[in-house]
């Protein structure tokens, strides 16, 4: 019995041990996602990682590349209203649409596709997670198979962002609604690739879309997205060999991978920042959250700029993200709205010592400052688990700590942080002194203007907590730029007008800004063609030029 | 152990016998030296290290092991054989804790079940078994998200749980991992108090008007210790792993907090460049559960009455 | 052993097990209710990640809230759900949006396949090293055996499992980190064999450990029976004694205890699915856990539930059915 079980055992590890079967010639490149998503239908799925799956088959009408430019898709060319694509008053947007462009099942797309794409999101049926701008088309018309007119109700400036992807009438026409639909799992698409196969926890399998209007362009054969459980064990296999590239690292992976020869990195700086969140309102109950009641400490201006100037952002940048990274100076760090004349605040702990003492704070025995018997003593909250905020964080009571300032740590899941106004949670309800945590505008910046920085949108219980305005500040000049930006239809008068509203959160402080977030990709050496890309109409993913990609070893 | 001054009389000595016992076990004794040094050093990190645990050394990064560094330093540049030591702090306390929750919660329920036995017992022996069957670390997640938030209700008395809780990592951890580890030991107790509730000098203390709770708690309970005493020691090793294995998952105490479970989660990233940040603290959690465990065993050989010769 | 049970057994023995197959009802409702209303306490909701993200408005927030039912009382959502749980509709995930049976019926056969394998290598280490050291008692191997049962004990698996893979995969690139085989090639044993060696090995030893120091303990008792000692009095040869008598004696408790660590082995498939992306339950519940969707963490509850019932009812029955002396009660 002994006998026989070492034989088995040994018979196993030989097995085992034996070499790798000999690699076929077709060309199969294996991503890396710590995520499986949970569809493939970015209207109704939430995570960035569905973007990133979904980039190889689904398209848009207008995309826009790594200078943050738009480029035309689906549609011939970008409408403008120089190009008479867009209407004098805004209102009306007409898309000329590319030729002979066929979903993956053989069937034409056509304008009847785009009308279709409006229909799906407006259904009441669909469980769809944003109709913003979809709910104030009026119609879109179809004149022709190669002409879409879509009519607003009402100006909608980031109407080059709607669209993405345009889904097929053919398949989805015909259902009821779309929540369960095959479709969500084994999409049809424009793309370059089409889903063949998904093993639920284990991968998604493309393969070369055979109607695809350049397929004798793409390289790659077979395409595969395989579910890891974290970063941590993407990079293990990633080292081993088992995958061709990781999706989404954190930039403190970076040195573990640069020292590799075997392996590339694709760095580019993203949209969002890494941003401190400060409370305007006073966090206690019974009046949490009233922009009435100012908070005591951070309702002062000059303790905001103190904490600005306290923070060393190089130190960070320099040893936290070696170097990599760009210290944050303003909400738009690149495109066409990004205010450059605004810098980082600079590091300067004398004149953060002399506002505070300014504002009335005076070092106590500990070296703490006190006014009034109060101490200078703020929670700072991020998201658990997430190593790279959790070092900031540290360093950041370090540095606080030499001005007199304490900051003490405190941090909850992200669902917690994140809660909505029903779940009483304390972003919305505004039990925080400090929030740590990402955020950004897309490519169009109005959204994030409005919801973060517009004092209309302060969640109260009369708005039943909608809004972003988590910092309760209000300021009618910053009011002022940000509707400017949103009923402008030249670019140019956007752009001033956002450029103008940085400029004003500078000033007023509601949140300080502390680097800009890198997108890491890693890579095995033999992966070409990828282009880094930080915009996105969605989300910037690096899949975006996927068609253009090659294994060469 | 027939009557009641028999039992007095030879108290003393069997305890003795039990110490010997324990001594001729010479794993338990191994075992029970390695943790004295632990303790000793987690205890007096203070006064012997230099550094502090929290500080940041922002030109010391990932340091490997040197004179200076024994064991390196982390990721923060600071010290990880002291920051290994306050870590183990926390592990141990809450290990320890939550040991005298689940041995506290664990004998009542024992001791109500064994000295009641009947219908009380069948229940409660019921619900231990499926306790004991369900896989424990499922619960223990569920538990271990359900009390990281902040309280949502309007009773008075769940606020007051869930918001002490909440605020109180450490608390949190120990709670949840004491009120899953109960059930070994109510087998156990209950096992004990079965033996001995109709032993001799168990009766004659009932006929001499002693109480119920004075009965169990003073005549029974002693007797019972034995057992218990083997359970709480291994109760530790278990509560430090599931500390470790709640970390691990991003689920335990969240840093600043050093414990040995988020240090080594913490390494993950970093295992290839600094080996050393996830060696150091798998080590202690496997160093400290291996003593515990041989001084349980030792404990248990000591306590059986088969062996004591 | 060797005595026939009398009719009057027989009979007992039917409704001892009659009587265990139903109290597996009430307690799977309690366990589905008991879930149930600990979910309800969870924070965020399946809704939390809707909540950052500045395109989706809080009226949006509310229709979907709406039309999930998330509005309805507690006790409703869980009679809605129980009543379909009967029928064989466990409900739908809420990211997913694919029925929470198929998510889990996905994942189940993985879960099973890698237990299943590491619990039989398990015991063909566990077996032959128990009965050689309980025979051989204070010899080298006995003492390199229990040391080493010792050390697998004390290693949390998620330890053993990262230096597993920091060893194999990374320095010495042997075996590959994680999978259950490589993606873009033929299905081939030898492949599916090397991406099965790594979990296995962290598994089985975490178990084999537990069934070592048992079989040695009753071994030794065994061993010290009377019978035993009248065996080989006898002049039996110590072959036949071990195997015949000693051995058969102490594998029926084992079938018991290798029930009772059945969780054991399930929350260490949690850790090495985890480590390993081995595509199974565990991987799904911590997955659901963090996502908050409550009805795969109840699926997968209730199936734990089950299996663990059901193997345990089994336990019992062929403890029942091998065990002469057992009396119900």
């Amino acid at each position: 019995m002994i006998k026989k079980g070492c034989a088995l055992l040994l018979l196993f590890a030989l097995v085992a041990f034996s070499f790798n079967p000999a690699a076929s010639a077709e060309k199969t490149l294996t991503l890396g996602v710590y995520q499986e998503p949970e569809n493939l239908n970015t209207y109704i799925g939430v995570q960035t990682v569905i973007t990133y799956v979904h980039k190889p088959f689904a398209e848009y009408l207008i995309d826009v590349n790594e200078k943050g430019e738009y480029f035309p898709v689906l549609a011939a060319e970008v409408p403008s209203v120089e190009n008479g694509g867009v209407s004098k008053d805004g209102l009306t947007i007409t898309y000329k649409l590319r030729k002979g462009v066929k979903w993956s099942d053989g069937a034409p797309f056509t304008s009847a596709d785009v009308k279709f794409t409006w229909e799906a999101i407006v259904n009441p049926k669909n469980l769809v997670k944003s109709k913003s701008g979809y709910d104030l088309i009026q119609a879109v018309e179809t004149p022709d198979e190669h002409t879409a007119v879509v009519k607003y109700k009402e100006f909608y400036a980031p109407f080059l962002t709607r669209f993405a992807p345009v889904l097929p009438q053919h398949i989805l026409g015909k259902l009821d609604n779309m929540n369960d639909a095959p479709y969500n799992r084994m999409p049809v698409g424009t793309g370059p690739f089409m889903v063949s196969e998904w093993a639920s926890g284990n991968y998604i399998a493309m393969v070369k879309n055979p109607h695809y209007r350049d397929a004798s362009k793409v390289k790659i054969d077979k395409l595969f997205f395989k579910f890891i459980p974290s970063r941590e064990v993407g990079i293990a296999q990633l080292q081993a060999g088992d995958i061709d590239g990781v999706w989404d690292l954190i930039e403190a992976q970076i040195p573990m991978m640069e020292n590799n020869p075997a392996l590339a990195l694709d760095l580019s700086t993203s949209l969002t920042s890494e941003r401190l969140i400060l409370n305007h309102s006073i966090p206690t109950p019974p009046n949490n959250g009233n922009p009435d009641f100012p908070h005591p400490i951070l309702g002062d201006l000059k303790v905001r700029q103190a904490l600005d100037c306290a923070i060393d952002r190089k130190a960070i940048v320099d040893k936290l993200l070696f170097g990599k990274a760009q210290a944050g100076a303003s909400e738009i760090a690149h495109g066409w709205a990004a205010n450059r004349d605004l810098k980082p605040v600079a590091y300067d702990p004398e004149k953060a010592k002399k506002l505070l003492d300014d504002a009335g704070w005076k070092p106590g025995a500990d070296g703490i400052r006190q006014k009034d018997g109060k101490r200078l003593r703020l929670k700072i909250t991020t998201t658990t688990g997430n190593k790279l905020r959790e070092m900031v964080q540290q360093v950041l009571v370090d540095q606080m700590k030499k001005v007199g300032v304490e900051f003490y740590i405190e941090n909850v899941p992200s669902s917690v942080l994140f809660g909505s106004w029903a779940n009483d949670a304390d972003r919305k309800k505004g039990r925080y002194d400090i929030m740590m945590y990402t955020t950004g505008p897309g490519i169009d910046p109005h959204q994030q203007f409005e919801g973060y920085f517009h004092s209309k949108n302060i969640p109260t219980e009369a708005n039943g907590g909608s809004g972003y305005n988590y910092t309760r500040h209000r300021d009618a000049e910053l009011d002022k730029w940000i509707d400017a930006g949103g009923k402008s239809i030249s670019m140019a008068d956007r752009a001033n007008a956002y450029r103008m509203a940085q400029k004003r959160i500078y000033e007023i402080v509601p949140h300080i800004y502390l680097y800009q977030r890198l997108t890491v990709h890693g890579f095995r050496s033999h992966v070409k063609g990828y282009i880094s890309n930080g915009n996105g109409i969605i989300d910037a993913v690096e899949t975006w030029n996927i068609a253009d990609w090659d294994i060469q070893k | 152990m027939a009557g009641g001054r028999f039992h007095e009389k030879h108290k003393n000595q069997l305890w003795y016998l039990t110490l010997r016992q324990f001594l001729r076990h010479r794993m338990a004794v191994f075992g029970m030296l390695m943790m004295t040094a632990i303790v000793f050093a987690v205890v007096f990190v203070d006064q012997i290290s230099p550094y502090d645990p929290e500080t940041p050394d922002l030109s010391n990064m990932l340091a490997p092991p040197s004179l200076v560094h024994p064991l390196g330093t982390d990721e923060l540049g600071r010290d990880m054989l002291t920051r290994s030591l306050y870590g183990g702090r926390v592990s141990l306390i809450v290990g320890v804790f939550a040991m005298l929750v689940a041995v506290t919660l664990g004998t009542l329920v024992g001791a109500v079940a064994g000295y009641f036995g009947g219908v009380v017992d069948n229940l409660l022996m019921r619900f231990t078994d499926f306790a004991l069957a369900f896989p424990r670390i499922f619960v223990l997640i569920l538990f271990a998200i359900i009390f990281m938030r902040p309280p949502f209700s309007d009773n008075p008395l769940i606020v007051l749980v869930f918001d002490a809780l909440y605020k109180m990592p450490v608390a949190r951890v120990v709670f949840v991992i004491g009120i899953l580890g109960w059930m070994d030991v109510a087998r156990l107790v209950r096992g004990s108090f079965l033996e001995i509730r109709n032993l001799e000098y168990v009766e004659s203390a009932r006929v001499l008007g002693a109480g119920t709770p004075r009965i169990m708690i003073r005549h029974i309970l002693p007797n019972a210790l034995g057992p218990i005493i083997v359970a709480a020691s291994l109760g530790v090793a278990d509560a430090i792993i599931s500390e470790s294995g709640l970390s691990f998952l991003g689920l335990g105490i969240q840093p600043p907090t050093a414990t040995w479970g988020n240090m080594l989660k913490n390494a993950l990233d970093q295992i290839f460049a600094a080996p050393w940040t996830a060696i150091v603290p798998g080590f202690m959690i496997f160093l400290t559960v291996l003593s515990i465990n041989y001084i349980g065993d030792g404990l248990r050989d000591a306590f059986d009455p088969r062996k004591i010769k | 052993m060797g005595r026939r049970p009398s009719a009057h057994g027989l009979r007992m023995k039917y409704t001892f097990i009659l009587r265990r197959l139903l109290s597996v009802v009430p307690v799977l409702l309690i366990i589905t209710f008991a879930t149930f209303a600990l979910m309800q306490l969870l924070p965020g909701g399946p809704l939390a990640a809707y909540e950052n993200n500045p395109e989706i408005s809080q009226k949006d927030i509310e229709r979907l809230r709406h039309e999930m039912g998330l509005d309805q009382p507690i006790h409703m959502q869980y009679w809605a759900w129980l009543k379909n749980f009967a029928q064989g509709d466990w409900g739908y995930s809420f990211t997913t949006k694919r029925p929470v049976l198929v998510e889990i019926w996905d994942r189940l056969p993985n879960t099973l396949y890698l237990t299943g394998i590491s619990l039989i290598v398990a015991l063909i280490i566990a077996i032959p090293a128990g009965i050689l050291s309980a025979t051989r008692q204070y010899s080298l191997f006995d003492h390199i055996t229990t040391t080493l049962a010792y050390v697998g004990r004390s290693m949390p698996v998620f330890y053993s499992g990262l230096l597993l893979i920091i060893i194999f995969s990374i320095w010495l690139r042997w075996l590959p980190s994680g999978g259950m085989h490589t993606l873009g090639k033929e299905f081939s044993l030898i492949d599916s064999l090397r991406h099965l060696f790594l979990p296995v090995l962290s598994l089985s030893t975490l178990i084999a450990a537990k069934y070592v120091r048992f079989l040695r303990t009753s071994m030794l008792e065994v061993i010290h029976l009377d019978y035993i000692r009248t065996a080989a009095a006898k002049g039996l040869s110590e072959r036949v004694i071990i195997y015949k008598h000693a051995f058969r004696n102490a594998a029926i408790p084992l079938v018991t205890v290798v029930a009772i660590d059945l969780p054991v082995l399930f929350a260490g498939a949690l850790f090495t699915e985890t480590i390993y992306s081995w595509p199974g339950m565990g991987r799904l519940f911590v997955d659901a856990a963090t996502r908050f969707d409550y009805s795969v963490v109840m699926g997968i509850v209730a199936a734990i539930a089950f299996l663990v019932v059901v193997s345990n009812l089994l336990a019992d029955i062929v403890y029942a059915i091998l065990d002469p002396r057992i009396t119900y009660s």
